[in-house]
């Protein structure tokens, strides 16, 4: 990142990139670093001199030099209904939702999602096909899943599963390998295949009661 | 409240996983056998009750074919079939249909 | 002028990682072919044709024969090593690592091997005395 900021600062005014934190929480500066979908502020220059190639994200369209267009992860987030359902909301009264820390475990890897996309840019089915769900929302709303909290798991499913869903996943499992908060997408989608699975064996017994 | 879709999903990818543990621990040791060792027919202390023999020929080999047909189904999407979904798992189960058909001919009359 | 050239859908087929999973996944097309050579086999032996049998000494036949061997250990390999990323292997309480895992599964390869070609296909594995 220091790189890119010299290269804009000194070099060509015009270069175009995502830069926020510096830190590795923002997810805004994700870009392939000799290769591999990294974030810039997380790669550090080789000390030897060697050249570094810094390109755009894969899969995605290119606006500007390093700066590529997510407008179609933000639509498929807010398909997966990223939220707590519930029947009923408890009144202000009824106080807060308790969670033992049990319970917190069983989600918290998949809430650390900074959206950064890197695991967009290592899918190859993802490549092939845009309209794939892709790691990070079927992480993210599998989040919701396992949260105690929430009640809308069969809904959920439905949403991960349905069109170019969980099952379009191959287990190419890259997407856990580039995941800077150590984020297991992969798991989150062979889980969620395995749920559907379950539930759609228990329907058909039930339907044959 | 399943869509057909997803359940028709699930339960493929539910048999292409039990067909993917079978094809992992029992294929390996059938090819050696029945190729390199010359030995296809099942003449075994198991084949002495041949419904046992012919059912695990039939697990294996259906079981095997249903990974390994869910599998080119994908790569095939993975080469950009993925726009023709409907026609591709339409070729892909009547291909498996026909592979049942014939593995249960030849199975019975073994 | 700057030519911006539109990026390929396939850059996963020039890199080592990917093309070892696309090996992975081609591996179904030589199990699928193993299933149907088989039947094929026994179709032909039960019409009292012995046209394949008759190959198998051959060596193209027996180059086939190793090709769809090691795809298929390929197969069994990278599946036990996908496993336990999703359920992890244990003995009792201990969980076993990605390596231990896949040296269990492997035992288990090799004893599944044994049964079948015992008690299945009848090939002598240990010498009568």
């Amino acid at each position: 990142m220091d790189a890119l900021n010299y290269a804009s600062d000194w070099l060509d005014g015009s270069l175009a990139f995502r830069w926020s934190c510096r830190m590795g929480v923002c997810g805004s500066c994700g870009a392939l670093v000799d290769g591999t979908p990294r974030l810039t502020c997380a790669a550090p220059i080789p000390e030897t001199g060697e050249k570094v190639v810094i390109e755009p994200l894969h899969n995605f369209p290119v606006q500007k030099d390093l700066v590529v267009d997510i407008g179609d992860f933000m639509e498929k987030l807010g398909r997966v209904e990223p939220w707590i359902i519930r029947e009923r909301e408890r009144a202000l009264e009824e106080g807060e939702y308790p969670q033992k820390p049990e319970e917190l475990e069983k989600y918290d890897q998949f809430s650390a999602c900074i959206n950064c996309m890197l695991c967009y840019a290592a899918c190859p089915v993802f490549a092939a096909d845009k309209e794939f769900i892709g790691p990070a929302a079927a992480a993210l709303g599998y989040r919701y899943n396992l949260d105690s909290r929430d009640e809308g798991a069969t809904e959920r499913l439905d949403l991960l599963t349905g069109g170019a869903g969980a099952f379009d996943c191959t287990f190419v499992g890259e997407c856990s390998i580039v995941c800077p908060k150590n984020v297991d997408p992969a798991l989150a989608l062979q889980r969620i295949k395995i749920d559907a699975a379950l539930t759609s064996l228990k329907s058909i017994m039930r339907r044959g009661k | 409240m399943k869509s057909k879709q997803t359940l028709f999903e699930a339960l493929d990818w539910g048999i292409f996983s039990i067909g993917g543990i079978i094809a992992a621990f029992l294929l390996p040791a059938n090819i050696v056998v029945t190729l390199l060792l010359q030995q296809p027919i099942p003449n075994g202390p198991l084949a002495t009750l041949p419904v046992l023999s012919k059912l695990y020929l039939f697990l294996l080999l259906v079981g095997a074919a249903w990974h390994a047909m869910h599998r080119i189904r994908f790569v095939l999407y993975g080469f950009g079939l993925s726009h023709y979904r409907r026609g591709v798992t339409a070729a892909s189960m009547v291909a498996l249909a026909l592979i049942i058909v014939f593995a249960l001919e030849v199975i019975s009359s073994l | 002028m700057i030519r911006v050239k539109e990026p390929s859908s396939y850059w996963w087929l020039r890199r080592r990682k990917y093309i070892a999973i696309f090996l992975r996944e081609l591996s179904s097309v030589f199990i699928l072919s193993y299933v149907l050579l088989y039947l094929l086999i026994l179709a032909q032996l039960e019409s009292g044709g012995r046209g394949l049998v008759s190959q198998f000494a051959t060596v193209p036949f027996v180059g086939l024969s190793i090709t769809l061997l090691a795809f298929s250990l390929y197969h069994s390999v990278t599946w036990f090593l996908l496993l336990p990323r999703i359920q992890p292997m244990k003995i009792g309480k201990v969980v076993l690592s990605g390596k231990l895992a896949l040296i269990a599964n492997l035992g288990g390869l090799v004893v599944a091997s044994l049964l079948i070609a015992s008690l299945v296909y009848g090939v002598q594995i240990l010498s009568a005395r």
